[in-house]
């Protein structure tokens, strides 16, 4: 009797890593949704996976992440959310804005869904309530849609004597239009013109950028949007080239030789968004969730650019800066 | 496996059975814990220990237990100390960092110089999503916000808002903890202006960034802390969607008794309180008093159980173990302290047999050695007692033995003097019986003799005128009728002697155990025979000798029947001494008798000699058989030796022996133990 | 009177040894010889006239009915003075010291020696005739 439990006992341990290595359904799964390319979100892709690794998940020990990239091809988002869902993955990962959580979340109802966006989720209906989002959606709003007025004011502040502003805009993106809304009540406030300058398509940047003296805009202000926020370097280069000071909601911009920008830290949305992914892969769920805001929203300024376009910043807004790139 | 089963037998592979190892142990077992007295030790010292060890076991952990929580609470305590300070200092650095902007030279700034300060504001303080300066009227001047659109100049008259008229009046007002959107907890910080009508500057704070301060607070391993306000309103929490949920703990005992202020502004709630996700923890709470917000610092219970549940497992583990201990020394002892108590068993079984030589070997100085000496000491004891029980079991046997041969020695004598007695009374009612006739046989025959003596003279007288013939015939009947009745007259006469002979022999009325002088009763049984013999035979004479030995003195006997002894021998004495000088007839013959009486050893010894005629080997053997005589017809009965001898065996316990020579000498010694048996004497 | 002397037994041969034996004072009529047997015929001799001349009483022992020292009691109790003499076969110190006891003057055994007899006879007679003072 006890020779034949010790023999299964050491069978069943000689089977356990075969068993092991079979096993691969009991892994979970994340489903990523990417509206870009895995190249320009490597930081935000890195912060994802610290806010996973933060509750215990690390792709390839405990976790799968199935990445799905629209490529810049917003239209995609759709039928790639739904692969995933057919892929049966166990959370949906839609960060990069409404556009890749409206796609996930008209995909399924039951699969958990982390979106990450800059619009008020509210608003645009992904979420019913932030503090209590029903169904199977929850995620992290970084705030850059409403800093779009913010950013108009701040660009103001840098150019007192422009009387014009051009407001870049991507008319395809849901929040096009309350930020233009917005927007026009703050240029209203300020006594500003508005010119609105939509670009859906890369190739439609230059004729922004060129348009600008024509309409006697001193500056361009770049609405909330995916599409721009993923485009900073180019944009930052095509800036640099027409000379124009412009101001848009990621770092990147500033960073690549734009003149400011102004929206919230993309790094600790992620990483938030990688946290409450890692938190439902754990069994909590999307409605006990509440939607996070980032709280911090920070302001760059390029001084060189600054320089080079012969601005003179107020002593306020440099005081306002979070960041200062010399 | 095939191991051969314990008990030998049969072991079929049964799942019913005990497994192999089990029924093994158990044997084992048995033969580790000892039986009996031993067995009753070891479970009571084990039982002991056990009981010891598993009560300050049990004491330990509870000690532990208290010890453990009341540090933990008391470390809480620390921590929610700590991190209320710390919660105030966030704050307070906020309300400092406003402050910067209510100085009393700030009011003279202009507006433009005041914005770049609250610009500055902004960015030191990343927490302050918006801030308001509110002139001394009341009227907002400035409001700088991070999102919202910045104002200048409004004017917009907020005197009656809390946030100017409180802090005016209170110098710094902290507003309640709202909402907004229902996600993130704001709070509006106003810091009145120093000075004359001063003005507010008012901040709103999104208090998310606490979030930092109490997620820092570490509490253990799963220890936590968190901050509600005075509604019991979740304000941080380290899960921040918790507050963002917002959550109002105000039904969790420990915030409700925090909020009731039932132990001021430090306490820890009671023991068995759930924290804000349901798992029971231990929670201590400080408060916050300028912005009576509460901070409340919680350990799940767990843990602090967990290094109770360490102790306890610690405990088991050493209790297990020491138990075991226990056992095994409690067995070993126990079997120690039991062998002098088996070895006194042993001894005592022993001595229970019947071994006495045995002694115990226990040596110990305490109850059971001195219980083993006692053992030992009655053994000893018993054992002289049953030697010396036993020499004096053989002594008083061999005295009953002697007892039981004097016994039936008395007993035969007594027998033998009933007998006597009977015999006697026997002969004595034959003898007189036969008297009665005898008187007749006799005094008739005499008469007869008489009468015919007369006839016989009648005739005489007759003479002449009868005739001679005739006168002849009747003269010869006549003579022969004088002859038979002579005859008859000598024979009656020798019966008559014997009937006498049987009564003197068989005397009634028994004789009676006396203390009498042997040495008189000799002389007067010698003097007595001597006179009987000189009047009964003309012409006897014999020299008497005497030699009476003074120590015989006083002795027991029956004087009566012994004087007839010593008549019955003496009297033989006589008769074989006269028979010898009938015989000899020479003048040489001195006939001789002699009497010597002697003291002896535990008796007296009587001799009789007499230098007659000695008796022949064939008499020698029957001398002492009743009605056995030498005499010729009508002059003995024949009794008288064998009734000395029973008198003297029988009667008196003594011996009778004779040596003789034929021809030559007889002497009859007769000895006397000193105390003959008393014959039981009849009613 | 004569002197009667009576003698009690239950053997008759005893009455024809003594009338032989004391055939010639008989003869000479010194004194008489009664017999009686068995002992309440020799009492109603006693306790009546007809024993007045009795000076002497012998009496054997061994007797049927009243045996002689029953005899010996109430000869005693009718006339104390009247000596009576035992005979008997018995002649052992218990008998004689019963007989004596009862009052007997003495004991005579059998077999019965009649020189000594017929000695205290003429005592008792001389005493007689001496009278009640002699």
């Amino acid at each position: 009797m006890r020779r034949r439990t010790c023999i299964a006992l050491i069978g069943s341990m000689a089977a356990w890593p075969a068993a092991g290595r079979a096993q691969g359904p009991a892994m979970p799964v994340i489903g990523y949704l990417g509206n870009e390319s895995a190249r320009p979100v490597s930081t935000r892709l890195r912060a994802f996976r610290e806010g996973l690794a933060a509750t215990g998940f690390v792709e390839g020990r405990n976790v799968i992440i199935e990445f799905r990239w629209a490529e810049g091809r917003y239209d995609r988002l759709p039928a790639l959310a739904a692969e995933l869902v057919e892929r049966e993955v166990d959370v949906i990962v839609a960060p990069g804005g409404a556009p890749v959580a409206l796609a996930a979340k008209s995909a399924t109802r039951t699969i958990p869904i982390v979106f990450e966006m800059g619009g008020d989720p509210v608003a645009l209906g992904v979420v019913g309530s932030l503090n209590r989002p029903e169904g199977n959606l929850t995620g992290v709003s970084s705030l850059s849609v409403e800093a779009s007025t913010k950013r108009l004011e701040i660009l103001h502040e840098a150019l007192p004597a422009a009387t014009g502003m051009g407001i870049a805009v991507n008319p395809t993106s849901p929040t096009a239009r309350s930020q233009l809304a917005s927007l026009r009540a703050t240029a209203g406030a300020l006594g500003l013109d508005l010119h609105i300058l939509p670009a859906s398509t890369e190739d439609q940047f230059d004729a922004m950028f060129a348009a600008l003296p024509r309409l006697r805009a001193g500056g361009l202000v770049f609405t909330s949007d995916p599409f721009f926020a993923f485009r900073s370097e180019p944009l930052a280069a095509l800036a640099l080239r027409h000379g124009v000071p412009a101001i848009t909601q990621t770092r990147d911009f500033a960073t690549a030789g734009g003149l400011m920008s102004y929206g919230g830290d993309f790094v600790q949305s992620h990483r938030h968004a990688g946290a409450y992914t890692g938190r439902i892969l754990r069994g909590e769920r999307p409605s006990d969730l509440p939607v996070q805001q980032i709280t911090r929203l920070e302001l760059l300024i390029n001084l060189r650019t600054a320089r080079r376009f012969g601005i003179a910043l107020p002593r306020s807004l440099l005081g306002r800066a979070d960041e200062v790139i010399e | 496996m095939s191991a051969p089963e314990a008990g030998g037998a049969t072991a079929p592979s049964h799942p019913s059975v005990p497994s192999r190892p089990a029924r093994r142990m158990r044997p084992a077992f048995s033969a580790l814990l000892p039986s009996g007295i031993a067995g009753r030790f070891a479970k009571a010292l084990v039982g002991l220990v056990t009981i010891a060890l598993v009560a300050t076991g049990v004491a330990n952990m509870w000690l532990s237990y208290t010890r453990a929580t009341d540090a933990a609470i008391a470390v809480q305590r620390d921590k929610a100390l700590v991190a209320a300070e710390r919660v105030a200092e966030f704050i307070g650095e906020i309300e400092d960092q406003i402050g910067w902007t209510s100085g009393a030279e700030w009011g003279r700034n202009d507006l433009e110089e005041r914005r770049y300060d609250l610009v500055r504001l902004l960015r030191q303080a990343p927490a302050i999503a918006e801030v308001q300066f509110i002139d001394g009227e009341g009227r907002e001047q400035l409001r700088l916000s991070r999102l919202e659109r910045d104002v200048v100049g409004s004017g917009v008259d907020r005197s009656a808002e809390p946030g100017f008229a409180r802090a005016v009046a209170e110098r710094v007002w902290y507003g309640p903890v709202h909402f907004r959107r229902e996600s993130e907890p704001y709070m509006t910080l106003a810091v009145a202006h120093a000075g004359r009508n001063p003005g507010v500057t008012a901040a709103s704070v999104n208090l998310k960034l606490i979030w930092d301060v109490v997620a820092a607070i570490r509490v253990g391993e799963g220890g936590y802390a968190y901050v509600t306000d005075a509604t019991g309103q979740l304000i941080a929490h380290p899960d921040m969607s918790l507050v963002l949920r917002g959550m109002d703990l105000s039904n969790l005992r420990q915030v409700a008794q925090a909020l009731r202020a039932e132990q001021g502004p430090v306490g820890n709630p009671p023991d068995a309180v759930a924290g804000p996700d349901g798992r029971p923890v231990l929670s201590a709470y400080a408060r916050i008093p300028s912005l009576d917000w509460f901070v409340f610092v919680e350990l799940p219970r767990r843990e602090v159980l967990a290094s109770v549940l360490a102790t306890l497992y610690q405990t088991l583990v050493l209790l297990a173990l020491s138990i075991l201990l226990a056992l095994l020394l409690g067995s070993w002892l126990a079997r120690r302290m039991v062998v002098p108590i088996r070895q006194l068993q042993a001894g005592a079984q022993r001595l229970g047999e019947g071994d006495l030589g045995q002694r115990i070997p226990v040596t110990s100085k305490d109850e059971i050695g001195a219980l083993a000496q006692r053992f030992n000491v009655m053994a000893s004891r018993i054992q002289e007692a049953q030697e010396t029980l036993e020499a004096k079991v053989e002594d008083r046997t061999l005295d009953l033995a002697r007892s039981l041969d004097e016994l039936r020695a008395a007993q035969d004598r007594l027998i033998q003097a009933e007998k006597l007695a009977s015999l006697g009374q026997l002969t004595a009612g034959i003898a007189h019986e036969i008297k009665n006739p005898l008187n007749f046989v006799n005094n008739f025959a005499e008469l007869s003799r008489e009468l015919v003596a007369e006839l016989t003279a009648a005739l005489e007288a007759a003479g002449p005128g009868l005739d001679p013939k005739l006168r002849e015939e009747v003269a010869e009947l006549a003579a022969v009728l004088r002859d038979n009745l002579a005859r008859i007259v000598q024979h009656g006469r020798r019966a008559d002697s014997i009937v006498r002979n049987m009564l003197a022999h068989s005397r009634e009325g028994g004789g009676e155990l006396r203390a009498v002088d042997l040495n008189a009763v000799a002389e007067e049984a010698l003097n007595l025979a001597y006179h009987a013999a000189r009047a009964e035979t003309p012409g006897f004479n014999v020299a008497l000798e005497r030699d009476y030995d003074p120590a015989v003195g006083r002795l027991e006997l029956y004087p009566q029947e012994f004087t007839r002894v010593l008549l019955n021998l003496i009297g033989n004495g006589f008769y074989a001494v006269h028979r010898k000088q009938l015989e000899a007839g020479s003048e040489d013959y001195q006939p001789t008798l002699r009497i010597v009486t002697r003291a002896v050893p535990g008796g007296v010894e009587i001799r009789v000699r007499d230098n007659g005629t000695g008796i022949p080997d064939a008499v020698r053997a029957r001398m002492f058989e009743p009605f056995f005589t030498t005499k010729p017809a009508g002059e003995g009965t024949g009794l008288g030796l064998s009734l000395s001898h029973d008198i003297v065996v029988k009667q008196h316990g003594g011996t009778i022996q004779v040596a003789t020579a034929p021809g030559c000498f007889t002497e009859l010694v007769v000895t006397l133990p000193r105390a003959a048996e008393p014959a039981e004497r009849a009613a | 009177m004569r002197a009667q002397i009576l003698v009690v037994d239950d053997e008759s041969d005893m009455e024809v040894l003594f009338r032989q034996q004391f055939r010639r004072d008989l003869r000479a009529g010194r004194f008489g010889l009664e017999f009686a047997s068995p002992g309440p015929q020799a009492l109603r001799i006693i306790e009546t006239s007809a024993g007045d001349d009795i000076i002497l009483l012998l009496s054997d022992i061994n007797m049927p009915g009243m045996n002689g020292l029953e005899l010996l009691s109430k000869t005693k109790a009718a006339r104390p003075e009247l000596p009576v003499i035992i005979i008997t076969a018995y002649g052992d110190a218990e008998t004689r010291r019963r007989s004596l006891a009862k009052g007997a003057e003495g004991l005579l055994p059998k077999p019965i020696d009649f020189a000594a007899l017929r000695a205290e006879l003429e005592r008792r007679l001389e005493r007689r005739e001496a009278g009640p003072c002699g």
